[in-house]
């Protein structure tokens, strides 16, 4: 993970916690009945953000590439994409697996920049909440 | 400090190592004390390791035509202009 361009090393420090799965229920970023312990997941320029507990959340296992077999990766890869609205699919299809650049992507939709990192940064996170069951560890759960 | 919510609206460009300096080391003060901003930014950085490591693979249709359909669409729209 270190590999990534601009993700820093002090942010890597829990992957052994083990961790996972979040709940997906959607609720106004203006609620005031917000459950003490939540987490709020919003990305630039987002209108609906997702609230869940933190004791919800499992760190995902070291190396979770070593859970499954490539083709089994793939098709997860698929299934998961296959969740995501298509607007954030094209998006997470062209920046991430096809590799172009952010001005490609929004050249090639008729996008502007902004709107592409919003939607990236969007389904990158679906996508994560979409794979969770399958690389999440199993146990340990963070504590409050 | 930042909260979990100032922390997640900047993720996006954070992640692409797109915010200022300032705005950097506030980020990454927050995640050394936050477990749960660190489980994101970790499985976030993992699903991207995951994606891109799987390479070019087939996308069944229903996959792939909404993208096929936007970017046909983006070439008619460029032709006829």
């Amino acid at each position: 993970m270190g590999d990534h361009a601009g993700y820093p090393s002090s942010a890597m420090v829990l992957t052994e916690g083990m961790a996972g799965l979040l709940g997906m229920t959607p609720l106004a970023i203006t609620s005031s009945a917000r459950p003490a312990h939540s987490l709020i997941l919003a990305c630039p320029q987002a209108r609906v953000v997702r609230t869940r507990s933190i004791s919800e959340v499992r760190a995902w296992t070291e190396n979770p590439e070593q859970l499954y077999s490539a083709a089994e990766r793939r098709g997860l890869v698929e299934r998961g994409m296959l969740k995501l609205p298509a607007k954030y699919r094209v998006v997470l299809v062209l920046r991430d697996l096809e590799q172009l650049s952010t001005e490609e992507t929004a050249s090639a939709l008729g996008l502007g920049i902004p709107a592409i990192k919003s939607r990236l940064c969007r389904a990158r996170l679906m996508l994560r909440e979409a794979l969770a069951p399958h690389f999440a560890a199993r146990a340990e759960r963070i504590g409050l | 400090v930042i909260t979990c919510e100032q922390f997640m609206a900047d993720f996006g460009d954070y992640f692409e190592g797109e915010v200022a300096a300032d705005l950097r080391r506030e980020m990454e003060s927050h995640l050394a004390h936050c477990r749960t901003c660190q489980v994101v930014c970790d499985s976030t950085s993992k699903t991207v390791r995951i994606v891109t490591d799987s390479g070019s693979f087939y996308l069944r249709p229903e996959a792939a035509q909404p993208l096929i359909a936007q970017i046909m669409a983006r070439i008619r729209g460029s032709l006829e202009s």
